[in-house]
């Protein structure tokens, strides 16, 4: 059908009925794609293409289900339970159950922001996240529409909810018998996820001020070291900034910055420091319960997330007053939202009331700061604190057995005796070293049959190092731009950007917070483009080269080459996944709204792109991850990752599970297996390195990509492995594609190999699985190839 | 130096009893009703030494020298080595038949009855492990628990409840003679 | 693997900095003399791997010193051709930036080298070991070379007598660069290897139209057709000329099909309306057609303000791209500016009626020079009427190009879901134009006005109505 355009005159219009829908202004809102607001079906052939090749792993933490009164059912060996499910399926289901989870926390956190910014801003409040044609990627790609305003917002979330109801539903008992499609599920709950986390960044960066797509966001200290505890020290524990907003605009209304000290814990921390850059930031969640235990905070507020169960009790023992200023975690307390501040402060000081809930923003703001005045000097004072003094403390590490019940209840299996043993003859090193790696649960002050409060004896015997934890990050920068990524495609191109690798994710480190400033260093070196969020950007700040500076201060944070980009909270991992859909948009002009399926298909086809979340505890870390891998992105976790039961593992000796389709005509292609895995886990630093390298081929590589990202796999494997590669030859496709500096000596293993070279020509004449052709345009989707297109 | 639990033992050698201490080293490690067998050493060595294609998985906490020796004497008894985590930097040059695998992978591949092994010569039927984190060895061998039929003995020093055997918890001084005597029960190469 | 230096080769050392503090010895650089030279040469005058130095060694060197230094090499081969030089020449720098310890910056006569003092601690003694590891890098990467042989010369008066001739070499090349235009040769280059982003991207790469990223030029073309034929850079046959102005082969359009894969069948390299040459996503410019004033408007990558049409780069960046056709944007790199053709097909310079004052600096030299001050930027307007009033006043070419406009009626737009594409050759955006533009003034064949309709007991349903407003 041939559209003509042109202009017609209605002569007449007789017992004509028109019906008019919406009326309004702006753009149209077209769909361009097939799955405009997904259901629980409408991705589910491309979630199965995902796990036709990349293998559901179940790892089971028990291998029992109590989820009903049958139960407790016995599944091992994957037998059935009561109500049918075997181990696999109750595996499946946990895993769907976790990333509901974490899609609920981002998005309810979304919800909420978005309910108080529409009434303090307006629905029309205009969204700007910085120099960028696809402002809301990830909404775009999913819901089908171009959202323009805040409240255009409304919608998306109302989407997002109705899903995770949906969902939830789906993990009841009796429901969905398949793991193949409790995987499905869990897919669309990641890319939920997405949605949701997306959508909390972009409205606090437009209505907040957060920085918009800046490179250069400032640097900023953040530390335990860092405060001066001997001003009233407010902390802000948790993920919402809201009422941390109002706590700073007060202060500032006041000029209280230099009087008070104010920092926060995990990505509350973040957002303050990007609302006001004059906030302050301790640490990520491992060092929560650390520095309650200090006695510094005078006042302790919490919003929601990552915030301990027991901040309460730990609190009120140091006579820190707590402030909660959520209805996610409320602690008991009474609600006193509608009480007059004095009458609250008065209490809290006279410890009549260990704590309150408020839910009033202007009041926390007001009160907040008050309070921190008055408590401050009575605490400072009293010297509160959990720590032992120094004679305690000789006494304490006495006392110590040597019985490991502590490193058998520690989350690490830290040597924790061993340190005691060593304290006893005055030498604190063992403490120092196990303070970094000790990740502050607290789990040992339980274990200990002679009584010695571990923790505190932990953090006594690190005072030093702990006054000297000082590091510097970049604040958040929000989304990454268009022309960074325009100027970027000839490096991505031409190879001298090998990929870009994404440190995001928790603390829970197998071995302390120096392997992820390591593994930056190493990669960054070679060029790789690192970006970073929530806690992994906060620890891989806390490490200083020879000369005293922090990675932050050493490299750039442009979305270019070797440089490292630190986009924000846990909520800005969304801009991460949607630089891989600009990408996608910018440089093959594909169409986006409501496109998911061949977005997601060009993504795990060409752009070398793998996130590391080395310390991942949480559900939302997992659903992060599995929002990512619905969208192409493989993930890698640390040994920890384990426990999340479920992993999206490749089969390369399965050749027929890494055919792809040339897009051009339909034919079918057998391809090396890139990117190997969807999800998978290492033990220790030195494995990942090389697997973050091999995880970043590509099919669709050119031969100079395909170079410089074999150099870098092969030389980190002899580096850290002392080997080469089993697999190295499988990525090779012809004589370019070798790096060029070992060109020779590569050339003469290959024949080793039983490959024909030609030696007089160079050139390699057979052996590789398939040729090289730049050309060539691999898809999983068949309905993308132009044969069956027409 | 080792000891047989058989009769007409030298009293003066020390037995080296591998099976007290058997509860989750991870405290609360307790994956069900079915949990390993605690055996003494001699036990899983006869194991090994019966099965037809043995795997031997070590991970990076063979660092340790005396650790790492063992390592190298069951390599040298011909036992085909799996060298998970960063273990193969340590293993590089002695010779033996060892290669670098992913845990999880591994544990993947080892549930799959088509999956030709690391050599290619085909899938195994035993596995014997050590010198792995913990946790990340107990998580990974649940799956071959639940979702294989292979074999999983455990000669670390920690109680690995998924394993069909293991050692309970031990000290590193009868760590270290439990794998000799482990090792002993192999036919000499 | 083996490693027959004593320093570790690899792409991750090209970043590599030498500190003044950590440098061993300087070579060249500004504060001294020196060159790079690359030079064809017949098959048996060369020795393959032959090495020769003039002037003190290495290991004869004081720490901290700074000598004058100059890398000579010759190339021989059957492909070989002086045109190749200085495409191998370029890679000098990249190739001695792979030596661990070994900092290159610069080019040609401005060469600049730093050695650290821990290279030399791990066994760097002589620049015979910088030279072969060089040598087997050009081989390895460009295999048209044969035979190579180098001669490095750190003695002051040879490198001063050397210099001059050297520098007369890099003019003529310059010269035959600049002299050699479209019409001169028989034979353009497409380059694909963006095609892994943008798999319907192809670079036509002519004397006069260097890659959108400019990376590859018409000579590093041709050396790496050399290299590989059946690669990602080739050969495409001219064929016959169709429009010269406007830059359009038959033979580059019988092969715009298969390295569009079908998205494009027709070509024209100079033009900015039809059948232009399309981007991937990393062009530093786009360029608007404003109808208003017909005359086309660029902003470049770099500006955070807005267009005179209201709307910011990267929305601009966003109609087009892709490697698709799209007529009213288009991507180009700053170095098209330069071109003796440029957009010559709708008039060139005088269709240039706006840039950011940023890039109007970068490339002033290249506007004709009664041009220059009538190319307006943001300092002199930033909306379209009063860019047509300044237009007017400098009387800029543009204006001759503007008649009286008749009343075009408001056309309704009645898009179903979908986008409307027209045939073959160019398509027209299915973005909407933002408030502001009327459609282009550009003929449709029927549908016109003359059509009478007549609606009787008709239900119209009408799902959402949109408004816009005719001002902006």
């Amino acid at each position: 059908m041939i559209t003509k355009k042109g202009s017609f005159v209605i002569e007449g219009l007789e017992n004509v009925q028109i019906n008019i829908g919406k009326v309004g202004a702006g753009e149209e809102q077209i769909a361009e794609g097939p799955t405009p607001r997904p259901e629980i079906i409408s991705l589910r052939s491309w979630d199965h293409r995902i796990l036709d090749r990349y293998n559901a792993v179940y790892t089971p933490t028990g291998d029992t289900c109590d989820m009903c009164t049958y139960g407790k059912c016995d599944l091992t060996g994957n037998k059935e339970g009561a109500c049918g499910i075997d181990l696999e399926g109750q595996s499946s289901r946990e895993a769907l159950t976790t990333t509901i989870q974490g899609a609920a926390c981002h998005s309810a956190h979304g919800r909420h922001l978005l309910n108080y910014l529409i009434k303090k801003y307006g629905a029309d409040f205009k969204i700007d996240v910085g120099p960028s044609n696809l402002q809301a990627p990830i909404t775009e790609t999913v819901m089908g529409i171009t959202p323009k305003t805040i409240g255009d917002f409304i919608p998306v979330l109302d989407y997002v909810e109705e899903q995770l109801t949906q969902l939830m539903a789906t993990t009841n008992t009796g429901q969905e018998g398949a793991s193949r499609d409790f995987e499905s599920k869990s897919l669309h709950a990641g890319m939920l996820d997405l949605l949701g986390m997306e959508v909390s960044d972009i409205i606090q960066i437009s209505c907040l001020g957060f920085p918009k797509s800046d490179e250069n966001a400032p640097v900023i200290e953040i530390g335990m070291g860092i405060l001066d505890p001997k001003k009233p020290v407010v902390v802000c524990v948790g993920h919402n900034i809201a009422a941390p907003a109002y706590i700073l605009d007060n202060m500032d209304a006041n000029n209280l910055f230099d009087k008070i000290e104010i920092a926060g814990l995990c990505c509350t921390a973040h957002d303050m420091t990007r609302y006001k850059r004059t906030a302050k930031i301790v640490g990520p969640m491992t060092k929560e319960l650390k520095y309650i235990r200090s006695g510094i905070p005078d006042v302790l507020v919490t919003d929601e997330q990552c915030v301990r169960a027991d901040i309460l009790k730990e609190a009120q023992k140091l006579h820190i007053p707590v402030i909660a200023t959520s209805e996610k975690i409320t602690y008991g307390l009474p609600d006193r939202s509608k009480d007059n501040v004095d009458d609250i402060i008065e209490d809290l000081v006279s410890g009549k009331q260990a704590g309150v809930l408020l839910l009033d923003f202007e009041k926390i703001g007001e009160l907040v700061p008050k309070l921190a005045m008055k408590m401050g000097p009575i605490r400072k004072a009293k010297g509160y604190t959990a720590l032992p003094t120094e004679e305690e403390m000789k006494k304490l590490v006495s006392k110590c057995t040597q019985c490991l019940q502590c490193t058998k209840d520690c989350p690490e299996s830290l040597p924790i005796s061993d340190a005691m043993v060593a304290a006893t003859t005055g030498d604190l090193t063992k403490f120092e070293e196990l303070h970094d790696k000790c990740i502050g649960c607290g789990r040992c002050d339980y274990s200990c049959p002679v009584k010695i409060p571990i923790l505190n004896v932990i953090e006594k015997a690190s005072q030093r190092v702990i006054w000297e934890e000082k590091g510097k990050i970049r604040i958040g920068r929000g989304q990454i731009g268009d022309p960074e990524i325009r100027e970027e495609g000839r490096n991505l191109v031409l190879g001298t950007t090998p990929g870009v690798i994404a440190f995001v994710g928790c603390s829970n480190y197998p071995n302390g917070t120096k392997d992820v400033y390591d593994m930056v260093e190493e990669m960054i070196q070679r060029s790789y483009i690192i970006i970073t969020s929530g806690c992994a950007t906060m620890d891989i700040g806390m490490h200083k080269d020879k000369d005293g500076k922090t990675l932050y201060e050493r490299y750039p944070g442009r979305f270019v080459k070797g440089n490292l980009l630190n986009t924000g909270s846990c909520v800005s991992n969304a801009h991460i996944a949607a630089t891989t859909i600009k990408v996608a948009s910018i440089f093959a002009g594909r169409k986006t709204k409501g496109n998911w399926e061949e977005i997601a298909d060009y993504v795990m086809n060409r752009v070398g792109a793998v996130g590391l979340s080395w310390g991942a505890y949480s559900q939302k870390a997992f659903a992060i991850g599995t929002g990512c891998n619905r969208l192409g992105i493989p993930v890698v976790v640390g040994p920890h990752g384990t426990k999340y039961r479920r992993a999206y593992i490749g089969k390369p000796y399965k050749k027929e599970t890494w055919n792809v389709l040339d897009g051009r005509d339909g034919s079918v292609v057998n391809v090396e297996p890139a990117p190997e895995h969807m999800m998978i886990t290492a033990e220790t630093k030195a494995e990942v390195l090389p697997l973050l390298a091999k995880l970043c081929f590509r099919p669709s590589d050119n031969s100079l990509g395909r170079a410089i990202k074999l150099t870098h796999y092969i030389e980190l494997s002899e580096k850290y492995l002392k080997k080469m590669p089993d697999d190295w030859h499988i990525y090779v496709r012809n004589e370019a594609d070798l790096p060029v500096a070992k060109k020779e000596q590569l050339m003469k293993l290959l024949e080793e190999r039983g490959w024909k070279i030609d030696w007089e020509k160079k050139k390699i004449m057979e052996g590789p699985l398939r040729k090289v052709d730049v050309s060539f345009q691999p898809t999983n989707v068949p309905r993308l190839c132009k044969e069956v297109k027409k | 130096m080792s000891a047989k639990t058989e009769k007409g033992v030298n009293p003066e050698v020390k037995v080296i009893d591998t099976t007290r201490q058997a509860v989750p080293f991870d405290t609360a490690n307790i994956p069900g009703p079915k949990m390993a067998r605690a055996v003494m050493p001699a036990v899983s060595g006869k194991m090994l030494a019966k099965a037809k294609r043995p795997l031997l998985i070590v991970g990076s906490e063979i660092s340790d020298p005396e650790v790492l020796a063992r390592v190298v004497s069951l390599g040298k008894a011909g036992i085909q080595i799996a060298s998970v985590g960063d273990s193969y930097a340590y293993l590089a040059d002695k010779g033996l038949d060892a290669h670098y695998a992913n845990m999880h992978a591994l544990a993947s591949y080892l549930c799959d009855p088509q999956w030709p092994g690391l050599d290619g010569k085909g899938g195994y039927d035993l596995v014997v492990f050590f010198g792995i984190t913990y946790y990340y060895a107990s998580q990974a061998i649940s799956a071959l628990k639940n979702f294989s039929h292979i074999k999983v003995i455990s000669i670390d020093k920690y109680y690995h409840p998924n394993a069909d055997m293991s050692f309970g918890n031990l000290k590193k001084d009868i760590f270290l003679p439990a794998l000799d005597e482990v090792i002993a029960q192999l036919p000499k190469k | 693997m083996a490693n027959e230096f004593p320093f570790e080769i690899s792409p991750m050392f090209e970043g590599e900095r030498v500190r003044k503090d950590d440098m061993f010895v300087e070579l060249g650089g500004p504060k001294s003399r020196g060159f790079e030279l690359v030079k064809a040469a017949a098959m048996d005058e060369i020795e393959d791997g032959g090495f020769k130095l003039i002037g003190p060694d290495i290991s004869k060197m004081e720490e901290g010193s700074r000598h004058p230094f100059a890398m000579i090499y010759r190339v021989a081969g059957k492909l070989i051709e002086p045109d190749i030089e200085a495409i191998v020449e370029r890679r000098n720098h990249d190739f001695q930036n792979y030596i661990q310890g070994f900092m290159h910056l610069n080019q040609r006569y401005d060469v600049w080298i730093r050695i650290s003092k821990d290279a030399i601690k791990k066994g760097l003694n002589s620049f015979e070991q910088v030279a072969k590891a060089t040598m087997m890098l050009f081989k390895n990467e460009l295999n048209f070379i044969e035979k190579i042989d180098a001669t490095f010369i750190t003695d002051p008066d040879e490198v001063e007598r050397l210099r001059g001739d050297a520098i007369k070499t890099y003019e003529a090349r310059d010269a035959r660069t600049r002299g050699l235009h479209d019409e001169d040769v028989d034979v353009f280059y497409g380059c694909t290897l963006c095609q892994s982003f943008a798999p319907t991207n192809a670079c036509v790469i002519t004397p006069d139209r260097i890659s959108l990223c400019g990376a590859i030029n018409w000579f590093d073309g041709r050396a790496a057709a050399k290299v590989d034929p059946e690669g990602p850079q080739f050969a495409i046959p001219k064929g016959e000329v169709i429009d010269a102005i406007g830059g359009e082969y038959s033979g580059v359009n019988e092969k715009a099909a298969s390295l569009s894969g079908g998205e494009y069948t027709r070509i024209k390299i100079h033009s900015f309306f039809d059948s232009p040459h399309t981007s991937c996503g990393c062009f530093e410019v786009v360029g608007f057609y404003i109808p208003e004033v017909d005359g086309i408007g660029w902003v470049d990558r770099d500006f955070t303000g807005i267009a005179p049409n209201g709307l910011a780069f990267s929305t601009m960046a966003g109609q087009t791209g892709g490697g698709k056709q799209v007529v009213g944007f288009l991507g180009v790199g700053v170095n098209y500016f330069r071109s003796p053709k440029f957009i010559q097909a709708d008039g060139g310079w005088n269709r240039v009626v706006w840039m950011p004052k940023n890039l109007k600096e970068k490339i002033k030299a290249d506007i004709p020079p009664e041009l220059v001050d009538k190319v307006l930027t943001e300092e002199n307007v930033t909306d379209l009427k009063s860019l047509k009033e300044s237009l007017e006043k400098s009387q800029h070419p543009i204006v001759q190009r503007w008649v009286k406009e008749e009343e075009v009626p408001e056309e309704a737009h009645v898009e179903a879901s979908g986008t409307a594409m027209s045939g073959s050759g160019w398509s027209i955006p299915s973005m909407q134009m933002p408030a502001g533009i009327p459609m282009m003034p550009m003929q449709f064949s029927g549908g016109g006005e003359g059509v009478k309709l007549s609606f009787k007991n008709a239900k119209i349903s009408i799902e959402r109505i949109v408004f816009k407003n005719k001002e902006k």
